[in-house]
């Protein structure tokens, strides 16, 4: 049984498994870039949309036409002026071609009429009011009524119109319900006076419904009607009853927005808005446009990171199943002579091998379209590089421009596939057996065309590196990397590779060499076969070499993305909660003449003191800060104003904030207790120092300020310490000019210690930072358990995040973890075919050994020996490559990642759990091999091993 | 006639569908010191089962191998590899070097796996010179023609000074003149080395140079010469 499991897995229809396997990933991987843009973009697009609507407070998928309908215009112009105002929902419906939502048209009064009421009042003044007739769609459905009943949808038999009034309408007039108001000074169409009832007092069901696209509670003047009754009262075609206003509302529900629509709605709200603006009297706005026009820009970004981290791992397949395609054919390559010799002719030869692979690549696209489908919903639930969380699920679809990829992936496969061919169609099977016998060295190692690959990737590098600035800039103006730069990369790690062949013989020959005299029989023959037979490994060894060093490289991106960008949240925010409570003050008392000084009241900090009290261990650590980004700092008679000023507690400050270690000179503990030796001391930003020359022990003085600008006095300080960075201070702020250019501002801090300040200046708000262990969540209810008020809020978990559901994070960790994964795969499938083949074609040898008398257990000891040299060589290599990589490379790629202004060093992560998955997967890889291989060997009869010997 | 090696009713059978195959029906041969004993037959006839199983590479289902004086009919498999290193040798049909080493390391290797206590090199050259291949010693297998290979291989197989070696159609892939310039050089080894030479063929040009032949057909001995002085003839 076992034995016809190794016959069959020595089979090659493993290697054409294999070979389905790289095609089904290419495809996969190919088509799951538009497939996931597209969902990754619409996502994005929908959190921008929701953003709008918290900020401006009302829903951003409005496309909204005003028209001023004027009585003069109706009579100089005719009817026929006016576009058919009737049908604009129509027109806007065909123009964008969607289902909208929702559809509210507004028809009011333009200016306010004075109306009278039927039953005078005793105060005569009191007799008229001024409102304005009006009409919402649908508005029934939407308030509930308070008093009365809903105004009936014709008008009585008088002609008295039922109209239905807001709340606070109501409530602020003499109105009673069912009183009647006639309006003398208005007409209708037809010319007749028009008297309105008051049947009822509205209110809206639910404030924040989309309909209101206007807040209920601005309908000051409005006295709504039915508005079939409204249009047939006063507005016909031909006929108006003065100035009205119409407004029409088409709502779409923006999550169900796709990115092709974006593109063709900005298109399509220029086509509106010039047809109606054309007319003189419509005003035509769209509420999404400024986010539509933001998120094209962005997705340009977007889609191109995806395709620039897609690169290398579509290189690597390609390889991939060129080598398992090579490796068939070079097994079939006598069966291609023989057919060559009977006069098979090199077309015919080369079709049916295309026909072949174009069966592959069928095979692969219709497995690898839903298989691509499949890791769009893991991209989704990426959370971190390897980490993946259950997420709310992604609109992803497979669409046509998927399917083209998917396409243009499998006919770049049938190439790969069909290439390996060309090479052997030439030979019959004399030619081939004459060039068995021919021992040359490669072309690419005649020319040195493995040092040519490597210089130009290094040129690459040096010249991505004096750029660096300029990369700097493009990254700023939003503009994605260059995908040069990835491809220097890749061309560094697949050179280093090459070059790398040319080392392993030479190494084994050393090796062999300083122990010749005591290698066992095993050993040396081993370090022969190694040696000698190099060629034959070319292609393993570089695949490994590859594999291991793009996985690590793309796992160091990944976490040196995600760790540099945590680690700037968490310095830029300074603490895991940063608070500001809104103190209360004197200013009223200001501004009517009482005072001439601000007075803050602090607030009751034994709530803080308590809160930590009560949560021990979810409260690591608390400080008080004081940060004001307005002091002014003499030094030697110089002003420089908006200096950060930060006054803390060393102690406190030390154990709730957070710097990187390693990033200054010492460890910043010892700068915050230079500044507690000294009561009176300053840390002063370096860029501060350097620009006044200023060392440790000068004298500085602090100018501060109130709110409205009057000085508070002087406190002297004097510099007990210089640093380049601090906890929460920007050295450096990016400045947009009106013209869209940037520039930078630089930024200055000092620090000082709270108890210094509080002898200098009154009581200012300030800051209570905190160290959070866990959740914050109780936070939050303890703020609003005390009704807190607070001017800042940060929390750094939020932040985290909001990070991590950015698309664009979410791409980078999705892609690079997909493309460790295939690393790892492609790595186990290619090692195991290499070997089992490797195996399989030494049959004969290890019968031959067998026969001469070496034991089972030599025969093993030889073969891990090889894999020594063979295997965990080039994985070491191959991990040295990827670190070099990284610390060339990275630093130059994070710049796509991280906002130029940025005053964190950029740090690169190599995170060891890489290097230990790799190595575990490595390792079981090599086990399971030689596992299967002992058991293969074992079942290996020597007499039937010999007898493959005979013809 | 002092024997070296002697079979008696040796049977191999191997399982095939509905039932076992048996490729020896009960053999007993005997093959003389300082001989060269051929074991004709046509493919199929059971030659090569039989010679694997003197050889020590395959053990029988039932019968007995007496080897030097030993019955290593129920050997362990180390046993076996002792005695395959030490005291046979074995020379194949097909090209039977390692490829990757020269002429010179594949007879050298002979005497690594064996442990061979004296001086390499020279009974590397001494070997390579019996064949006739001293000047071709650093030659890789794929350089060398099939009846140069050949040779090398039977340096390979007298270098560690075996007993006994086997020699399985080793004139196969040859043309006749090369047969018999290695048949030539397997009778000056008996001379010279004292070795004994057990081989398979089906070359009838052949029979007249072996000291002893057994004619095997389905399994069974069906004629025996022996050219031997003194022996018997059947």
């Amino acid at each position: 049984m076992l034995q016809f499991i190794a016959q069959k897995l020595l089979n090659k229809k493993w290697l054409i498994l294999s070979i389905v396997i790289g095609n089904i990933l290419l495809v996969a991987i190919a088509s799951c870039n538009p497939m996931y843009t597209k969902a990754a973009l619409r996502k994005m697009l929908s959190s921008e949309m929701d953003a709008y609507l918290e900020e401006n407070n009302r829903y951003p998928g409005t496309i909204f036409v005003e028209a001023k309908l004027g009585k003069t215009v109706l009579a100089e112009k005719g009817s026929a002026y006016f576009k058919d105002y009737t049908n604009i929902f129509g027109t806007v419906r065909s123009l964008y071609g969607i289902d909208p939502m929702m559809e509210v048209s507004f028809y009011g009064n333009s200016n306010t009429q004075d109306a009278r009421f039927v039953n005078s009042r005793e105060n005569a003044s009191q007799n008229y009011i001024s409102l304005k007739l009006a009409s919402l769609s649908d508005l029934e459905n939407h308030v509930e009524m308070i008093s009365g009943e809903m105004y009936s949808k014709t008008p009585d038999a008088d002609g008295v119109i039922d109209v239905i009034v807001n709340e606070p309408v109501y409530l602020s007039s003499t109105m009673v319900v069912g009183e009647m108001l006639d309006l003398d000074g208005y007409r209708d169409v037809n010319g007749n006076t028009v008297r309105i009832r008051i049947a009822g007092v509205f209110r809206a069901k639910d404030n924040a419904d989309v309909y209101w696209t206007k807040a209920p509670l601005s309908y000051v003047n409005e006295f709504f009607m039915d508005q079939s009754i409204f249009t047939e009262r006063f507005i016909t075609k031909d006929s108006i009853s003065g100035n009205i206003t119409c407004r029409w509302y088409t709502l779409f529900d923006y999550d169900e927005i796709t990115t092709e629509q974006v593109e063709k709605m900005i298109e399509v709200d220029d086509k509106l808005g010039y047809d109606y603006l054309s007319q003189g009297l419509y005003r035509v706005n769209y509420y999404y446009h400024d986010v539509f026009t933001n998120f094209t820009k962005n997705s340009g970004r977007v889609v191109n990171t995806m395709f620039i981290l897609q690169c290398p791992i579509l290189i690597l397949l390609a390889v991939f199943i060129f080598m398992v395609s090579n490796q068939v054919i070079s097994i079939e390559q006598g069966e291609i002579s023989i057919l060559k010799s009977r006069g098979v002719s090199k077309r015919q030869l080369l079709l049916t091998y295309f026909g072949q692979s174009v069966i592959l690549a069928f095979i692969g696209f219709v497995i690898g379209i839903p298989f691509g489908f499949l890791l769009c919903h893991l991209f989704g639930s990426t959370n971190a590089f390897m980490e993946f969380v259950g997420r709310k699920a992604m609109h992803v679809s497979i669409t046509g421009t998927a399917l083209l990829y998917g396409l243009i992936a499998s006919a770049a496969g049938i190439l790969i596939m069909t290439l390996p061919v060309m090479k052997y169609a030439r030979f019959t099977i004399v030619e081939q057996k004459a060039n068995k016998r021919k021992k040359t060295t490669p072309l690419w190692q005649r020319v040195g065309l493995d040092f040519i690959l490597l210089g130009i990737s290094i040129y690459g590098f040096y010249n991505f590196s004096t750029q660096k600035k300029l990369l700097i800039e493009k990254v700023a103006k939003g503009e994605a990397l260059d995908p040069m730069l990835f491809l220097s990369a890749s061309l560094f790690i697949l050179s280093c590779a090459i070059v790398f062949l040319r080392v392993i013989p030479l190494l084994a020959a050393l090796v062999f060499r300083i122990g010749r005299k005591f290698w066992k029989p095993a050993a040396y023959a081993s370090f022969l076969q190694i040696m000698r037979d190099i060629k034959k490994q070319n292609f393993i060894t570089v695949f490994l070499v590859l594999t291991i060093a793009l996985g690590l490289f793309n796992a160091n991106i990944a976490r040196t993305v995600n760790n540099n960008e945590e680690m700037r949240l968490h310095y830029d925010t300074g603490a895991d909660i940063v608070l500001q409570e809104q103190w209360a003050d004197n200013s009223s008392a200001i501004k009517l003449g009482y005072s001439k000084t601000l007075i803050y009241t602090e607030p009751d900090y034994s709530r803080y003191t308590k809160l930590q009290e009560d949560n021990p261990d979810k409260i690591k650590a608390m400080a008080k800060v004081l940060v004001d980004d307005k002091a002014s700092v003499n030094y030697s008679g110089t002003v420089t104003d908006s200096v950060r000023l930060m006054a803390l507690n060393t102690y406190d400050f030390g154990n709730t904030s957070w710097l990187p270690e390693g990033m200054t000179q010492e460890h910043w503990f010892t700068y915050l207790n230079a500044l507690a030796a000294n009561p009176e001391g300053a840390i002063v930003s370096k860029n501060f120092a350097d620009k006044f020359d200023l060392k440790v022990g000068n004298n500085i003085s602090v100018f501060r300020s109130d709110s409205s600008g009057k000085s508070l006095g002087r406190m002297p300080l004097t510099v007990v310490a210089i640093m380049d960075i601090f906890p929460s201070f920007q050295s450096r702020v990016q400045v947009t000019e009106e013209d869209g250019s940037v520039t930078y501002t630089d930024q200055y801090f000092v620090a000082c210690s709270f108890s210094n300040l509080s002898r200098y200046y009154p009581a200012t708000p300030y800051q209570v930072w905190m160290k959070i262990d866990g959740s914050t969540d109780f936070i939050y209810d303890w703020a609003e358990a005390n009704e807190m008020n607070f001017t800042v809020f940060e929390d750094l978990s939020n932040k985290v995040i909001t990070m991590k559901n950015d698309p664009y994070f979410q791409i980078t960790n999705g892609m690079l973890t997909i493309s460790f994964i295939v690393v790892l795969v492609l790595c186990a499938i290619g090692f195991l075919i290499y070997w089992l083949t490797n195996i399989r074609s030494r049959e004969l040898i290890f019968g031959i050994y067998r026969a001469m008398g070496m034991s089972m257990g030599e025969l093993i000891r030889m073969l891990i020996n090889e894999h020594f040299f063979g295997s965990l060589i080039p994985i070491l290599f191959g991990a040295g490559i990827g670190i070099l990589a990284s610390k060339m490379f990275i630093p130059l790629i994070e710049i796509a990642y991280s906002p130029a202004e940025q005053t964190l060093p950029t740090r690169i992560f190599i995170e060891s759990s890489d290097i230990v998955r790799i190595s575990v997967v490595v390792g079981i890889m090599l086990l399971g091999c030689l596992t299967v291989i002992s058991v293969l060997l074992s079942k290996i009869k020597i007499n039937q091993a010999l007898k493959l010997g005979e013809d | 006639m002092e024997e070296i090696l002697r079979t008696e009713d040796v049977k191999r059978s191997f399982p095939v569908a509905g039932g076992d195959f048996w490729a020896l029906k009960g053999i007993s041969i005997t093959v003389p010191k300082n001989s060269l004993t051929i074991l004709k037959g046509r493919s199929g006839s059971g030659k090569t089962t039989l010679l694997n199983i003197i050889g020590a590479l395959d053990a029988p289902t039932s019968g007995t191998v007496v080897f030097d004086g030993k019955d290593i009919s129920n050997a362990s498999d180390k046993e076996r590899e002792v005695l395959r290193r030490s005291e046979i040798g074995f020379i194949f049909q097909s090209v039977a070097l390692i490829p990757v080493m020269s002429a010179y390391e594949n007879v050298e290797y002979a005497l690594r796996l064996a442990g061979y206590k004296g001086n390499y090199h020279d009974r590397v050259m001494e070997c390579l010179k019996m064949v006739g291949l001293s000047k071709r010693a650093s030659h890789m297998p794929q350089e060398l023609s099939g009846g140069e290979q050949q040779r090398v291989a039977i340096a390979r197989a007298i270098a560690h000074k075996p007993k006994i070696i086997f020699a399985d159609e080793p004139t196969g892939e040859l043309d006749s003149a090369t047969s018999l310039q290695v048949i030539g050089i397997f009778k000056e080894l008996i001379a010279k080395e004292g070795i004994t030479f057990v081989m398979t063929t089906h070359d009838p040009k052949l029979m007249g140079y072996g000291d002893v032949v057994y004619e095997i057909l389905d399994g069974e001995v069906i004629s025996t010469i022996n050219n031997i002085e003194g022996a018997d003839h059947e």
